[in-house]
């Protein structure tokens, strides 16, 4: 019982054995709380995202490793720091002004604007060094600048410094859109074959152009919007 | 003795160079962890890569929090979550229905050039975010877009609509036939020659400091970095 107590509510000292319990749940708690708060948290979009990574992780971290520490508070910590962010992305999504700051012009029309610029605490030579990253080191080429909320810079350049486009060229726009997985790991993906309006049969003779001789053997195989099909062994 | 004792394992108190000595500690760790590390956890994939760097990160620094927290804790609880991530990755490789339960699937946020907003609420992403995010897949007029997809690494994903993408030379009829794509090989780098690499594309010493002369290098010593690509150029930048 002793045991029990100790790895739910912590004790002056733990055998390691228990401790190493401890971790392997609340690194379960933590996977699962990352999957509730959404993939926005993973690619930290937001300011609170930033924060919540810190701490949720920190939380956790201490629990793994203190044996004075409670495993109960720490899971329920956890749950409840995933739920206020979880809150947070909701009002994002409700009232974005409220929640996320807003993105700020620094370029206009080609000319730098200053005072955004000083207002968001950015030198020349962080803008440059920026712009050399997304290579777009002319500025002459540059139309608009926005500082994302996040952090990143977007950069838009002027039409006629884009890459020319099929538009452009005049030539007839190309089937756009994802390519569809027709076998995935070796599996053959009969639903997508049945949706895209082909059958088994059909895929053996495209493979069998492509020097297959059975669909066992080919690991991704997908099927691009221009018809073309993809495969690798 | 009792100091090491102090700064290895755990202590009521700890003096200032105890402390020292754990940063010191610390950072040998770090550089161990990112020796061994999974690629796929700094590529952060999917949220258990991100629970995993983190954590990691967590854990590592923990002993210069607190006195009490022993050292070799730390190191037992970092083996324990190295393992479980790569059990989890290796048990996601060979089940596909493991690997959508942990990671979940991408979401679609725009098919066909029209916004889900089902989608969008779902995963809790307001337009503004959408639209932060489009200038970094280069297509920072919605208008251009045909797919845009949430990745599981929280990042979107864009296919732009067939108007709008670039022109590749082989709507030109540009042939590349003669254009060898793939990676360059090494053959100096940092002023060391590879002679593995040399051997490699079937070459010697001696025709490499011919081609050398050619560029203007007379001493292979006074080379930085050379590379070949697969088209066969070759690229030197001297010391």
């Amino acid at each position: 019982m002793g045991f029990l107590k100790g790895f739910l509510h912590g004790a002056k000292d733990l055998p390691f054995w228990i401790l190493a319990i401890r971790a392997v749940f609340l690194y379960i708690a933590l996977i699962i709380a990352t999957r509730l708060m959404g993939y926005r948290q993973v690619g930290i979009l937001t300011g609170h995202n930033y924060l919540v990574a810190a701490g949720i992780v920190s939380l956790a971290a201490i629990r793994m490793i203190s044996p004075e520490s409670s495993f109960v508070s720490g899971v329920v910590i956890i749950f409840c720091y995933a739920g206020v962010n979880i809150l947070l992305s909701y009002l994002d999504l409700k009232l974005p002004k409220l929640v996320d700051r807003l993105p700020v012009v620094l370029m206009r029309g080609g000319i730098l604007d200053r005072r955004m610029l000083s207002d968001a605490h950015i030198t020349l030579e962080n803008l440059l060094g920026q712009l050399r990253l997304k290579e777009a080191s002319d500025l002459t080429e540059i139309d608009t600048l926005v500082l994302e909320p996040t952090g990143k810079l977007s950069v838009i350049k002027k039409p006629k410094y884009l890459p020319v486009t099929r538009q452009m060229m005049k030539l007839p726009a190309k089937n756009s859109g994802l390519p569809v997985a027709l076998i995935f790991d070796g599996q053959i993906q009969t639903e997508n074959l049945v949706r895209l309006g082909h059958d088994r049969r059909w895929l053996e003779q495209e493979l069998a152009k492509q020097g297959f001789s059975s669909p066992k053997s080919v690991f991704l195989a997908m099927l691009n919007p221009d018809g073309t099909l993809y495969t690798s062994a | 003795m009792d100091f090491l004792k102090n700064v290895l394992g755990s202590a009521t108190e700890l003096s200032p160079w105890g402390f020292v000595l754990r940063t010191v500690l610390v950072g040998i760790l770090l550089w161990a962890e990112g020796k061994i590390l999974p690629h796929r956890s700094g590529g952060q994939f999917a949220g258990y890569d991100f629970t995993f760097f983190w954590m990691m990160g967590g854990i590592t620094a923990a002993p210069l929090f607190e006195p009490k927290i022993s050292f070799l804790n730390v190191i037992a609880i970092i083996a324990i979550i190295y393992l479980l991530h790569y059990l989890l990755s290796f048990l996601m490789i060979k089940s596909r229905t493991l690997a959508k339960l942990i990671t979940g699937e991408p979401i679609p946020l725009v098919s066909g050039g029209k916004i889900i907003r089902r989608n969008m609420a779902k995963a809790l992403f307001p337009l503004e975010l959408l639209f932060s995010e489009l200038p970094s897949m280069n297509a920072p007029n919605i208008h251009e877009v045909q797919e845009a997809v949430l990745e599981t690494n929280g990042h979107v994903s864009v296919v732009r609509k067939g108007e709008a993408l670039p022109v590749t030379p082989a709507e030109l009829n540009i042939p590349t036939a003669h254009i060898h794509s793939g990676l360059p090989i090494i053959l100096i780098h940092d002023g060391f020659i590879q002679p593995q690499n040399l051997k490699k594309i079937g070459r010697n010493q001696e025709w490499f400091e011919q081609e050398l002369s050619k560029n203007g290098v007379l001493n292979l010593k006074d080379v930085y970095y050379a590379q070949i690509d697969a088209a066969g150029t070759l690229y030197v930048s001297v010391k």
